[in-house]
């Protein structure tokens, strides 16, 4: 014991002296260690019941998080396009296709759609047609507008440079190629027949 | 004297702490049958009254319950109790006397025991109260002088200087000088 603690000590007798005189002896009655005994067994049951309910809680909400986010995976569809004024077919482009779709459309007596009323009159009719046409053709539109028209070919139209004479038959002839060609005699006409 | 291990529940505190935090009610009830006659023991001497120290030790062990879980022992058990143990005490004794009708200013006792000396009595009573505290822990309950600077909240070169002038004062009084002779 280092000399600066041995200033802090006491004869043993003198300190069981003080022990003896300051130590009590209180009995403590059964229904005293009851009363904390079974308060304490109470509060750490219900700490148990929280914990569980926690436990299952947080699980439970787990799942369900987990079911929501598959519904909303599995039913999730892409936001439908919202189609520009005046594109019938819905092709994202307005040409003068639309109006020719609009117009199937109102001789076929289908349901109309707002985006068709072009006019701004509240009808979807042969106005609306037209405004649609004029639209599709003006020079005014823009050329991105112009370069979305269909090909003519794409339409069923064959441009393709065609000269010459059909036949009743149908047969195609060639043109002329030499003036006497052009200009049979009613000789050559003859035999022609 | 500090309570000991008893032989029902061989766990340390420290283990006997971590296993309430846990959810184990058993190790409570271990650390209840541990320390509750210290904690009465301190209480009758606070308040002079073993009825009502057994209420202060119901409301000790309330409050320790209501630190768990999460309870983190730094030191020993009795070092944590001491301060709740004497508040409860006071504030027992300060509901008892405003019951009589009381309004002077409440202090905790240092009752003794029955058939406590009376000339050693006497003697501890002449010390200042703070002086006679510390003499209390150190040799009545066992607290090192580190464990009184904690459970008193107080520097240690202060339980060092109040320890060292309540000795001096017990070895001056020929009462108690029986003790010091070899």
């Amino acid at each position: 014991m280092s000399e600066e603690n041995e200033q802090f000590e006491i004869p043993d007798r003198l300190a069981n002296a003080l022990r003896d005189a300051y130590t009590h002896q209180t009995q403590i009655p059964p229904a005293a260690d009851n009363a904390v005994l079974s308060m304490a067994r109470a509060e750490f049951s219900r700490r148990r019941r929280m914990r569980l309910i926690a436990r299952w809680g947080t699980g439970l909400a787990a799942a369900v998080a987990a079911m929501i986010v598959i519904a909303i995976s599995l039913h999730h569809t892409a936001p439908t396009k919202s189609l520009a004024k005046g594109d019938v077919n819905g092709d994202g482009t307005i040409n003068i296709v639309d109006a020719l779709a609009l117009a199937k459309h109102l001789a076929n007596h289908d349901a109309t759609e707002k985006g068709w009323d072009l006019n701004g009159d509240g009808v979807v009719d042969q106005k609306d047609i037209d405004t649609l046409a004029m639209n599709a053709v003006s020079l005014k539109q823009p050329a991105v507008a112009r370069n979305s028209l269909p090909k003519l070919h794409d339409l069923g139209i064959d441009r393709s440079p065609k000269v010459g004479f059909a036949s009743a038959n149908g047969v195609f002839n060639a043109p002329p190629k030499t003036f006497a060609e052009a200009n049979p005699t009613e000789d050559a006409k003859e035999a022609r027949r | 004297m500090p309570p000991t291990p008893d032989q029902s529940d061989p766990r340390s505190d420290i283990e006997l702490v971590a296993a309430a935090n846990a959810g184990d009610g058993t190790a409570f009830d271990a650390l209840y049958h541990r320390y509750k006659q210290w904690v009465v023991s301190l209480a009758t001497r606070f308040t002079g009254d073993p009825e009502a120290a057994l209420d202060v030790c119901q409301e000790t062990f309330i409050y320790l319950l209501s630190k768990f879980p999460g309870f983190k022992l730094t030191s020993r058990l009795t070092t944590f109790l001491y301060p709740a143990v004497k508040n409860l005490s006071i504030g027992m004794r300060r509901k008892a006397a405003k019951f009589m009708g009381g309004d002077a200013p409440v202090d905790a006792l240092a009752a003794p025991a029955e058939g406590a000396s009376h000339e050693l009595v006497a003697v501890v009573a002449v010390l200042p109260e703070t002086h006679r505290e510390v003499v209390l822990m150190r040799f009545v309950d066992g607290l090192s002088l580190d464990e009184i600077a904690t459970a008193l909240q107080i520097p240690l070169g202060t339980v060092k200087s109040r320890l060292h002038n309540a000795l001096a004062t017990l070895r001056a009084d020929a009462r108690v000088q029986e003790f010091f002779r070899p």
